[in-house]
């Protein structure tokens, strides 16, 4: 016995002695009604059964004493008891078997796959040693708990090297260099870091070694990859000691991190694993910060993840990460007065200064999903539910026999209830095993849609917390689906069903409209409906954004992703090159114009920044402007571009011009803006804005003048897919806002061969400069129907189409069984109405009425349930209206046409019958 | 009595005083059992004119069920010829067996068949309902058969709250509801007391001098002096 079994056992002998008695009572009648059912599944009549069940048991009385000296085999017994014979019974029926655990596995599939999205998304700890000992560390303002900022280099080896708090502490950067594969230069993520990093995080690498601690801050040019990237360049181990070329500088690789592992991140994994020292040799600036960066103490550009020392822990450390703070403020009070440390779990989706508030939009999203997969469940547990009803009529005999000898409706409904949930176990294996099969797959597609640069790393094998929530799913899935048959059987009458003979279920009373199983149809009807329009909707939103453009046709236009930065150039060096690039594409034959940009419009990058009038002065107390002549500011955003950037759009201006060459490669030409219709509103309602000036906001005195004129008006472009249609948006010239990293956008002359023309720009560059790091060179179309908003919609339209259309089918078996089911329960009253007049087509019409009938009844519920979901969808799905109008009509057209053929299928075979043989069914 | 319905009469069925309504050749019906054929009825010749009332009677076990249902074109597994009204019912498809019965034939199950989901006016109204007849019609029809059985106040009653005799007159007034030419009865009295027996067995003289063909399948002597002819059957032969 185990342990547990033991633990029980004392705490029922405390029980009193009549309870004991009761129980071995039960445990008798168990095994008796065990015996009757066996002998009737044998051939025995009902009442032979019973019978020979008592007489094999003997007198009630003697046993009853045997089984008080020996409570061995009892509690577990009894449930062993239980599941061997529902064991049985599934074997027994293998037809219903298969299809209930392929019904159910659907259900529990979808919800574990959802489950295990959710978790990778939310849940799941990091690969580290531990995970639950590491928290995030952050720097915030006092004055202002919503101010955060980064880390520089010396607070941080400062905080580490104080070990109260924290046993050790790393410190990281993301940043992207552009990697040479070939003759490819390709943009990898890369994150630079702390030479402990590794170790703080508990993980060694698969091959090689992490980094040395003199490394850290060196510029010593060694690299550890990620698993994913090692991957791609062949897997190869000995690639160990081999070199990389990033940025132009020839790296050594030194070490291979072992599959899952991401750093501190949670889905996706940086390519490159880099020395904190490195980010300046290879010119990666964290926020602009200047060179040297590291022994900067104000260069605040790294993000910290510490493992607490034993005794220490999120809920504990306000305290000593106060008395840290203050002592980093008094040793350096210029750089750290009025800040003050803070913990939290470490951020799980993006990169910030500031702890993760809230997962609201990822959690809404995850319920949401969850919401949906739910609902699959639902309809296949009423599927299965329907299912055990007309089963159960079948089996009133067998429980009518239980009964009879003496089994209580307690032990028939645990009986009932151990099939049930043995059943739903099969099908949650077979759910967890299509799970991993369909998030992988989804991994695969969605893998290269989402980022070019990182890996999507993304583990279907289900951990404890995924198996454990399956289980529940198991349970809760038991609970839908046989406690209410199970109820009804355990609920029946005994004389009646003993004497029963013949037709099953003949006794009971006609299946109204409303009865039992039609409800059940209805509801699967209405549910799978709305997950079919939730499905619609989905693919139309996605049809729509693909569509969708930005307030300028894409045409065959391109561009090219210039990352002359991260080839190591310098300033004039870059902006050298950025002419010259524009130059020659401007001169292939067949371009009609090109211009750089720094983003573009349904771009995976925006950038914005606060406006206001030129000459308002700073904020002082704090207290915002009230109005714009005042310095009210606002959020625009804003984009450096170059000359001929409207015209190679296709946008013409509203008033003014566009940039000068001199604008934009001088770096000391007046200042000058184009600002969008809106901004101009914002700014000067009801005035011309062409000849004002604005500034950035100013926020403190001593700020540099940044007013600049306005000289251009132009129409909005919407610069998010998801985001407002006018958005205030400000342009400046390249002369006067410096990048490293440039769009160079194309216009294609009409009737000119995009693709050769893309072709000859590649050549074009490569001639111009062959280090120049090309990331990208593409179509704007091709671009838009592969950023990540819309890559994000179409993962959503390939999982909810897919539910749709698993709901679909879940409810056209539905619908067939039950007429399926009705027509063979009712062939006698077929052939009666048969010999009666009734001729084919009336009992065909017979038949499919009432189907349809059920069907339309619903499709009625289905469709309140779907405007309830398109208003929901409306808030987040791309220009969808509540009620959309394919989605509202194909998916009921779908579903009542699927469901014609589902009820005439059996229908047809109701008026086949042959009323002299349906009559001597009898 | 005023005819309750009429029939429109197909044009393709030759109605002439001279032939019988049924002929009979030589008809054999055998079941396929495990123990091999076993016959039923056997070297079966008969004929029947329209306007005839005959009584069946033999043993329990003789066939009689059997004829009555190949008489009312349920069963067409069997040998030799039947003409009905000059169709040779073998030849003809489903379809068309169930038209003319539907057209011709009222038939009183042996086991009732009443309809265990619907009400006893409910189980009246089902050959009305597959018949073109107007609601109201059948509304009144099935009022006028209630009350002609003595059984209105049963209408709204389920068949398993009616006792034995009561269903089985249910069963013989469902037969004649829809005014068939031809009436096949199986035992139609066979749970009633005698009085009740009794006025089927007039009410059955009275169809058949307003024209109605039947053949009922008795045991009581009492019941075949109703008919003008018994046909007795034996082993599935039908003694001269
Ligand atoms: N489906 C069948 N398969 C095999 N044999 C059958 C079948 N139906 C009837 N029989 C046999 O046919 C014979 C005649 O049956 P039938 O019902 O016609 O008798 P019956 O004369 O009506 O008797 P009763 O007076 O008891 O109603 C019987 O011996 C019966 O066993
Ligand atoms: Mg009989």
């Amino acid at each position: 016995m185990n342990p547990f079994n033991k633990i029980w056992h004392g705490l029922r002998s405390l029980r009193q002695a009549k309870t004991v008695k009761q129980e071995i009572d039960e445990e008798l009648r168990f095994h008796i009604e065990n015996r009757a059912a066996e002998n009737l599944a044998a051939g025995m009549s009902p009442e032979e059964a019973a019978r020979e069940a008592r007489r094999r048991f003997g007198n009630l009385q003697s046993v009853r004493e045997e089984c008080r000296e020996s409570r061995g085999a009892s509690f577990g017994e009894a449930t062993a008891q239980d599941v061997r014979f529902a064991h049985r019974q599934l074997l027994k029926n293998p037809g219903f078997t298969t299809v209930a655990v392929l019904t159910l596995a659907l259900g529990i599939g979808a919800n574990t796959a959802m489950f295990s999205l959710v978790n990778a998304l939310l849940f799941k700890p990091i690969h580290a040693q531990q995970p639950g000992h590491l928290a995030g560390v952050y720097q915030q303002e006092k004055a202002d708990s919503g101010n955060f900022r980064f880390f520089s280099y010396p607070n941080y080896a400062d905080l580490r090297a104080s070990k109260e708090t924290f046993e050790d502490l790393l410190a990281f950067w993301p940043g992207n260099v552009a990697m040479r594969e070939g003759d490819l230069t390709r943009p990898v993520a890369a994150t630079f870091v702390s030479a402990n990093y590794f170790s703080v995080l508990g993980v060694a690498p698969l091959h090689g070694r992490g980094f040395l601690p003199e490394e850290e801050t060196s510029t010593m040019p060694v690299a550890v990859i990620s698993y994913p990237l090692w991957q791609r360049l062949g897997a190869d181990p000995a690639m160990i000691g081999k070199t990389l070329v990033l940025n132009n500088t020839t790296f050594t690789l030194v070490g291979i991190m072992p599959r899952g592992f991401t750093g501190t991140g949670s889905l996706t994994s940086p390519g490159l694993f880099l020395p904190l020292g490195m980010m300046d040799p290879l010119a990666v600036r964290p926020g602009g910060v200047v060179a040297n960066t590291l022994a900067d103490r104000s260069a605040e550009n790294l993000s910290l993840v510490g493992r607490f020392s034993p005794g220490v822990s999120l809920a504990n450390s306000t305290a000593p990460l106060q008395v840290l703070s203050e002592r980093l403020a008094a040793a350096y009070p210029k750089e750290n007065r009025g800040y003050q440390l803070v913990a939290a779990p470490i951020a799980r989706l993006g990169f910030s200064n500031s702890p993760e508030r809230g997962l609201g939009d990822t959690l809404f999203t995850a319920a949401l999903t969850l919401a949906m997969s739910a609902m699959l469940l639902l309809i296949a547990c009423l599927n299965l539910a329907n299912m055990l009803l007309a089963r159960g009529s079948a089996r009133r005999k067998e429980f009518a026999v239980r009964m009879a000898v003496g089994a209580s409706r307690r032990r028939v409904l645990r009986q009932l209830l151990t099939e049930g949930f043995l059943l739903a176990l099969l099908s949650g294996a077979a759910g967890v095993l299509l799970a991993v099969w369909a998030t992988h797959a989804l991994a695969v597609f969605a893998g290269p849609g989402f980022s070019q640069k990182e890996f999507l790393t993304f583990n279907s094998t289900p951990d404890v917390r995924v198996l454990a929530v399956s289980l529940g799913f198991c349970a809760l899935a038991t609970i839908f689906f046989a406690l209410g048959p199970a109820w009804r059987l355990a609920r029946l009458n005994v004389n009646a069903d003993l004497k029963m003979q013949g037709a099953e279920d003949a006794r009971s009373k006609p299946a109204g409209l409303f009865a039992m199983r039609h409800l059940l149809v209805i509801g699967q009807v209405a549910l799978s409906l709305a997950l079919l329009v939730a499905g619609g909707m989905f693919v139309r939103s996605v049809g729509r954004a693909v569509q969708a453009n930005p307030g300028f046709a894409f045409g065959s236009n391109f561009y090219a992703e210039l990352q002359a930065g991260a080839a190591g150039y310098d300033e004039p060096r870059v902006r050298e090159l950025y002419r010259g690039a524009t130059e020659q594409i401007a001169a292939l034959p067949g371009v009609e114009s090109d211009s750089l940009a720094w983003s573009m419009p349904f771009g995976d990058a925006d950038y914005a920044a606060g406006v206001q009038r030129a000459g308002s002065s700073p904020l002082v107390d704090g207290k915002p402007f009230a109005t714009v002549a005042e310095g009210k500011d606002m959020v625009a955003n804003n984009n450096v571009i170059g000359t001929d950037y409207f015209r190679t759009l296709g946008v013409p201006l509203l008033r003014g011009r566009e940039f000068t060459r001199t604008e934009v490669e001088s770096t000391n030409a007046p200042r000058v803006a184009i600002v969008s219709q809106s901004l101009a509103d914002e700014l000067w309602p009801g005035e011309d804005a062409l000849g004002r000036r604005l500034q950035f906001t100013r926020a403190r005195a001593d700020a540099p003048d940044t007013s600049m004129e306005v000289i251009g008006v132009v129409p909005e472009l919407k610069q998010d897919l998801m985001g407002k249609a006018s958005h205030p948006f400000l342009y400046q010239p390249y002369g006067q806002a410096y990048q490293p990293s440039m769009l160079l956008q194309v216009r294609v002359s009409p009737g000119a061969d995009s693709k050769s023309l893309m072709r000859q720009a590649g050549e074009a560059l490569r001639r111009l400069d062959p280090l120049l790091p090309v990331a990208a060179l593409k179509t704007l179309r091709a671009s838009h129907e592969n950023s990540v908003t819309v890559a994000l919609l179409r993962m959503g339209a390939r999982i909810f189409g897919t539910f749709g259309l698993v709901a679909l089918f879940l409810a056209v078996i539905g619908i067939y069984g039950v007429r399926a089911y009705s027509v063979a329960r009712r062939t006698r009253e077929i052939g009666i109405r048969m010999a009666l007049g009734a001729s084919s087509r009336d009992v065909l019409r017979l038949i499919l009425r009432e189907g349809l009938l059920l069907t339309a009844m619903g499709l009625g519920l289905g469709l309140m349930l779907a405007v309830a979901i398109g208003k929901l969808a409306n808030g987040f799905l791309y220009d969808i209206a509540v009620i959309d109008p394919f989605a509202f009509t194909m998916a009921p057209a779908l579903l009542a046409l699927s469901a014609l053929l589902a009820c005439w299928l059996p229908a047809r075979r109701a008026s086949k019958v042959d009323p002299i043989v349906a009559l001597r069914s009898e | 009595m005023k005819p309750m319905m009429s029939t429109p009469p197909r044009t393709d069925i030759a109605q002439t005083n001279t032939e019988p309504m049924i002929q009979l050749r030589d008809l054999e019906k055998c079941y396929k059992t495990k123990a091999g054929f076993t016959y039923v009825l056997r070297q079966i010749n008969l004929d029947i004119n329209a306007g005839e009332f005959i009584t069946i009677m033999g043993p329990s076990g003789a066939g009689k069920s059997t004829l009555l249902s190949i008489l009312g074109m349920y069963d067409h597994t069997w040998e030799g010829e039947f003409l009905f009204l000059d169709h040779p019912v073998r030849r003809l498809g489903a379809k068309e067996r169930a038209l003319l019965n539907k057209h011709y034939v009222g038939f009183v199950f042996q086991q009732f068949h009443l309809l265990d989901d619907l009400t006893v006016a409910e189980n009246l109204d089902i050959p009305l309902s597959y018949r073109d007849i107007r609601k109201s019609e059948r509304e009144a029809l099935v009022a006028d058969v209630l009350d002609r059985f003595n059984i209105v106040g049963k209408k709204d009653l389920y068949p398993s709250q009616l006792s034995g005799g009561q269903q089985q007159l249910v069963a013989v007034a469902r037969a004649i509801i829809a005014k068939p030419k031809l009436l096949l009865a199986d035992e139609p009295t066979g749970n009633l007391h005698t009085d009740q027996g009794r006025e089927i067995m007039e009410l059955f003289k009275k169809l058949n001098q307003e024209g109605t063909t039947i053949i009922q399948v008795t045991h009581s002597e009492t019941n075949a002096t109703y008919g003008q002819r018994i046909v007795r059957l034996k082993d599935g032969w039908m003694e001269k």
